[in-house]
């Protein structure tokens, strides 16, 4: 899993190829655009049924294909201003180049650099006049320049082949490995660096924590643009001009991410599921940063301690006290959108070792399917507090085992610069599928401690196509009220924002053909947000224990729900529908505008049934 | 060069003021480190086949470093929540999942938790107590990761340093007889030091709201530390096929249980250093499992707090220092106008102690030597068809009979003879004792109790001839049908003439004083009341 540089693989490979890229840039403006009509399409389709996936099921078990997205990534030699090709950049300075705002790398004055970059990278490295060039050099200017955070200097490693057996393939042959180096003070980390390991990286992402204006600073170096690059900070994710380009492709919200955030992390070096030495190259397993490898969990606090306290310094700045007393808050569409959508991702599986033959216990059964694969648990039960409780999501060992090789799960190398190998079964960790993400969820954790939004806004938000807590395209057409609604005013620790909200939707809903509410699922987006927001929210003063009315129609509509999937699960067709739809769910990861950046290596997910052809006898062949 | 010796967890000093204390606690400690290494090199000869002489792993006290070697270090970090509360119970909610860690988890499958008892849930080397105010809000949480084997040894030299530390860590009520290991309504004395026993499970350390002082739950103790890193110190192999990944070697060579973060992890991690490099492996100096500081990124003080004061403020490493932290508190002063249940974590209020253990780690340290050849693999461990006794505890029956959960080696005066519980598997009634060296005997008695079908107890008469040597005594146990495996090291003390008070192991319990319902009620002890004789 993919950490600071989710692009870093692309580029990497297409660097050590030859090939001259941006960083990891791309042109993503078809992208957005996808986004924008795939949301506004949805909002005006009542049978939402079919529309939460914009990946049909059957497409998705036949998939597999995998196969990496055109590139779209500007090689540096064809960067061009002005119609001549940028000049080259060199390594004793420091350069700026933030995509989509600037046409070509160019040398950052004294007064940026003293303005913009306070970071300890940028203070005591490369103000320094050091300039490393590896991440060799990197360790020993970290070491000799800020030797306050040097002794906290913690590595971790991350694979998506590192599970993958010598028998399937040699050490060397291909396991997609990065290291992530960090040092701080403390536990905490401040400056992140991403890199492959072995030596040779040619492309180097380092982030690192401004405290002066409580904002990442993002640089990168690269052997096809030898010079430290400045490509922006957290504040320009969300700017237009650079919003999904440069590193802002991926790092969605300007900050940290690490897609296998939480337990059991299926392809970090973890507790659970540790990297063995012997299945990587020699060269990689004598490295002292490989040797002194933590486990992912060290990792997960420093990305947390990352995000949170970057919202934390964000939401502050968009809080302005008046002279009333009151509370001016802008910036709301920003903060609504992560109520209503993915502004990233999260993986998560089972604890459930996938191979039998690699398990604990091989007889017992495949259970703790994450719970936020079925809804949105993670705010609906541990935010707002729902009262319902999940059946046991087992499957039966030998039904899933039998599951795999039926459908021929297995997990494909598919990277031109290393041999193709195909490991049979699925992900180390059974049911790895993308979960929303915990970023999006503490800030909705912050806006409701904070007052900004009430629980029922947020639950009435949630139950919008709940049964899909990740790429809805029906919930996702609310996102259209949130823009209407620049700024909110806090007083009394009363906010107008939900009412507001919901008197768009009310008038958003006007003329939409009725629908029935015991098929609320077929209802639109706005139609499904009022029916829970105008249930009556009194307690009932008499028993303050008693639940509110929609606190009680929410939990017994997805209470229901559960136990409808708790049977099926121990169907042959419901364990088969299941199965398809995390293979579907991967799918939507690889295509959904902007978060497909994220899945960056072919063995992240299992392919199934092999693509075949047609042969003129009739018969159908394994392509 | 030899390590001199085994030092005090963290490098602890509870006699600062008593240097004679302290190096008498110092030694004992030393001897005890020393007996748990010996007896983990050993392993297991008797029960299981594939399972002995762990020689990679290294007693620093016996092994000569090769001159100019350097020793590598390779910290071990897990997480203290206990990771097997989110495997059996992966979809409850958040809240339920930190209840569960804080106050003991439902049953599973219809069968009680394991491992079960006082805080036996919170089984990743780190138990926790949570206070709280009268509105429920938690004010305070205390960690900790001592191992109970050190305030049994503590309690051995200085009772009264035991209680003042009680008194300073969890509340200044705390009375000596709140200490003491009864059975029934009377006190045990411990024969080794002629004065009342130590019970590791008393009222202010067996609970998770009344005081954590040190680690109780049944797994956690440095001896099955020190055992479990030994273990995996033996490679494994099904044929050619090495076993490598950390569940098949956590089911081949049954060092721990599964899908816990440390165990599996701890033996996975020294496995693959003998594995990659030869090194021969130990714990490092000082040995012990020491808490790290939490992330404090995710606290979040409420807007009362006062300007500029940060979370980790109101963290203190109580015991040991930074890095090797024994005992940790987190609490907010009184008079702040919040307190701990007023922080956020990622978010959430803190309502439970686990919240805050899901933001730090656990860490011990291997070290090893560098060795040029890796050991030869062995097969998986495998009952042994020969089923040779295998000693395993012994213990005064007095300990024994009201479950003192201490492992220390008993200790016998020179010239004295005292009545000890063995309990061992595979033994067979009529089996007999021998402990190597001269001048300690063993006669059987006619006390037996088969515990289960492997395991049974016997009382045995030792006798310390007052010219034994002093030192420990290796036991040697033989069914009656002759078969037997080796000594097991350790297993008894022979301590000085005169250092044990003359009828002290004769002295079983003392009957609570007075109309006294409790020891709590009752008036202290008077050491004339410890020269009562049965």
């Amino acid at each position: 899993m993919h950490f600071v540089a989710p692009c870093t693989r692309r580029s990497l490979a297409l660097l050590l190829g030859g090939l001259l890229l941006v960083g990891c840039s791309r042109s993503d403006k078809s992208a957005s655009s996808t986004s924008s009509s795939t949301a506004a399409s949805a909002s005006g389709a009542p049978s939402a049924a079919a529309a939460p996936s914009s990946v049909p099921a059957s497409a998705a078990a036949v998939n597999g294909e995998g196969r990496r997205r055109g590139l779209r990534h500007k090689p540096a030699n064809l960067l061009m201003r002005a119609g001549q090709p940028c000049p080259p950049v060199t390594n004793d300075r420091i350069w700026r180049f933030i995509e989509g705002l600037d046409e070509c790398p160019r040398v950052l004055a004294e007064g940026e650099i003293a303005q913009e970059l306070k970071d300890a990278w940028a203070a005591k490295v490369l103000r320094a006049g050091t300039f490393p060039t590896s991440v060799a050099e990197i360790v020993a200017a970290m070491a000799s320049k800020v030797p306050e955070m040097a002794s906290g200097q913690k590595s971790y490693v991350v694979g998506e082949g590192s599970q993958v057996q010598l028998s399937v393939a040699p050490r060397d042959g291909g396991r997609d490995l990065r290291y992530v180096v960090t040092w701080g003070e403390g536990q905490s980390a401040a400056i992140f660096l991403s890199a492959l390991p072995g030596g040779g990286s040619s492309f180097l992402q380092i982030i690192a924590w401004d405290a002066a204006k409580s904002s990442f600073n993002f640089y990168e170096y690269s052997t096809a643009r030898p010079g430290w690059i400045w490509t922006g900070d957290s504040s320009y994710a969300l700017r237009d001009e650079a919003r999904g380009h440069g590193c802002f492709d991926c790092h969605h919200n300007g900050t940290l991410i690490m897609k296998e955030l939480a337990t059991p992390w299926n392809n970090w070096h973890s507790t659970q599921a540790p990297i063995d030495p012997r299945v990587v190259p020699e060269a990689v397993a004598n490295e002292a940063l490989f040797q002194n490898r933590e486990p992912a969990s060290g990792l997960e606090g420093s990305v947390r301690d990352g995000f949170e306290g970057y919202h934390n310094a964000r939401l502050k700045k968009l809080i302005q006290r008046k002279n009333d007393g009151s509370h001016q808050i802008s910036g709301m569409p920003e903060l609504l959108s992560h109520v209503i959508s993915s502004s990233t991702i999260n993986l998560a599986s089972t604890q459930i070792v996938s191979d039998p033959t690699r398990a604990t216990a091989p007889q017992a059964p495949v259970n703790g399917l994450p719970s936020d694969f079925l809804l949105r648990d993670s705010v609906l039960q541990d935010v707002v507090s729902l009262g319902y409780t999940f059946p046991e999501l087992n499957i039966k060992r030998a039904d899933y085992d039998a599951y795999m090789k039926t459908q021929e799960y297995r997990l494909v190398h598919d990277d031109e610069k290393s041999p193709r190998y195909e490991a049979p079964g699925s992900t180390y960790f059974a049911f790895f599928v993308p979960v929303p993400s915990a970023e999006d969820t503490y800030i909705i954790k912050v806006l409701r401690n904070d007052h900004l939004v009430s629980d029922k806004f947020i639950a009435a938000v949630q139950m919008v196509d709940f049964a899909n807590p990740v790429f809805s395209t029906v919930r996702d057409a609310l996102l259209k009220y949130a823009e209407q609604l620049p700024s909110s005013t806090l007083a009394r620790d009363q906010n107008d924002i939900p009412q507001r909200f919901a008197a768009l939707v009310d008038r958003g809903a006007q003329g939409q053909p009725p629908c029935e509410t015991s098929r609320l699922e077929r209802c639109t987006a706005e139609q499904q947000f009022l029916f829970f927001w105008n249930i009556p929210d009194a307690l009932n003063p008499h028993d303050p224990k008693k639940p509110e009315p929609w606190k009680k129609e929410m939990s017994g509509r997805l209470q229901a729900y559960l136990d409808v999937v708790g049977k099926r699960l121990g169907t042959p067709q419901g364990l088969d529908d299941y199965m398809r739809l995390a293979l579907s769910r991967h799918e939507q990861l690889k295509q959904w505008p902007v978060l497909h950046n994220l899945f960056e290596f072919s063995l992240l997910f299992p392919r199934t049934t092999p693509l075949i052809r047609m042969n003129v006898d009739g018969t159908v062949d394994p392509i | 060069m030899i390590l001199k010796q085994f030092d005090l967890p963290a490098f602890l000093n509870d006699f600062p003021d008593d240097p004679r204390k302290a190096k008498e606690l110092a030694e004992a400690w030393n001897k005890n480190v020393n007996r748990w290494t010996e007896a983990a090199i050993l392993g297991d000869p008797w029960t299981v086949l594939n399972d002995r002489d762990r020689s990679y792993y290294y007693n620093p006290l016996t092994t000569e470093l090769p001159p100019g070697v350097t020793l590598t270090d390779a910290p071990i970090p897990w997480t203290a929540f206990p990771n097997r509360i989110l495997h059996f119970f992966p979809n409850a909610s958040k809240r339920e999942q930190w209840k569960f860690a804080d106050e003991g988890p439902p049953n599973v499958g219809g069968n009680p938790y394991t491992p079960e008892g006082p805080r036996g849930w919170q089984d990743e080397y780190c138990e926790w107590s949570v206070t709280r105010g009268d509105d429920g809000k938690i004010t305070k949480v205390m960690f900790t990761c001592e191992n109970a084997e050190y305030w049994f040894t503590l309690w051995n030299v200085s009772p009264e340093r035991v209680l003042a530390l009680y008194q300073e860590l969890v509340s200044p009520e705390v009375k000596i007889e709140d200490l003491y290991l009864t059975n029934g309504q009377k006190v045990v004395i411990d024969p080794s030091t002629g004065r009342p026993a130590y019970n590791a499970l008393n009222k202010w350390n067996s609970t998770t709201t009344g005081g954590a002082v040190h680690l109780v739950s049944p797994p956690n103790t440095l001896g099955a530390e020190i055992y479990l890193a030994a273990a995996a110190t033996l490679l494994r192999a099904h044929g050619n096929v090495p076993v490598t990944g950390k569940d098949e070697l956590l089911d081949c060579s049954r060092y721990g249980q599964a899908f816990r973060n440390s165990d599996p992890f701890i033996g996975w991690n020294v496995n693959t250093l003998v594995r990659k490099s030869g090194d021969r492996v130990t714990l490092k100096n000082p040995v012990g499992l020491y808490i790290q500081q939490p992330h404090f990124g995710q606290f979040l003080l409420p807007d009362n707090a006062p300007d500029g004061a940060k979370p980790a403020d109101y963290w203190r490493i109580v015991r040991g220092q930074p890095g090797m932290g024994l005992h940790a508190v987190f609490e907010v002063p009184s008079g702040l106008g919040f307190t701990v249940g007023d922080i956020t974590i990622n978010g959430d209020p803190i309502e439970y102690g686990s919240q805050i253990t899901q933001t730090f780690q656990m860490q011990l340290t291997g070290q090893g030597i560098p060795s040029t050849q890796p050991p030869k693999a062995t097969e998986c461990q495998e009952p042994n068809p020969a089923h040779l006794p295998a000693p395993q505890v012994l213990q005064f029956p007095a300990l024994g009979n009201a479950n003192s959960r201490s492992t220390l080696a008993p200790q016998v005066a020179q010239g004295s003879a005292v009545s000890l519980t063995l309990t061992g598997g595979n033994i067979k009634k009529g089996a007999t004792v021998t402990f190597l060296g001269e001048g300690v005997t063993a006669h059987g008695t006619d006390s037996w109790t088969q515990i289960d079908k492997d395991t049974a107890s016997m009382v045995i008469r030792v006798e310390v001839a007052a010219s034994a040597p002093l030192g420990d005594r290796a036991l040697l146990l033989t069914n009656p049908d002759g078969a037997h495996g080796p000594a097991a090291p350790g297993m008894l003390e022979v301590v000085p003439a005169g250092s044990i008070p003359v009828s002290a192991a004769q002295v079983l319990e003392v009957a609570l004083p007075g109309d006294a319902k409790s020891w709590s009620e009752a008036a202290p002890l008077k050491p004339a009341a410890l020269a009562y004789k049965r």
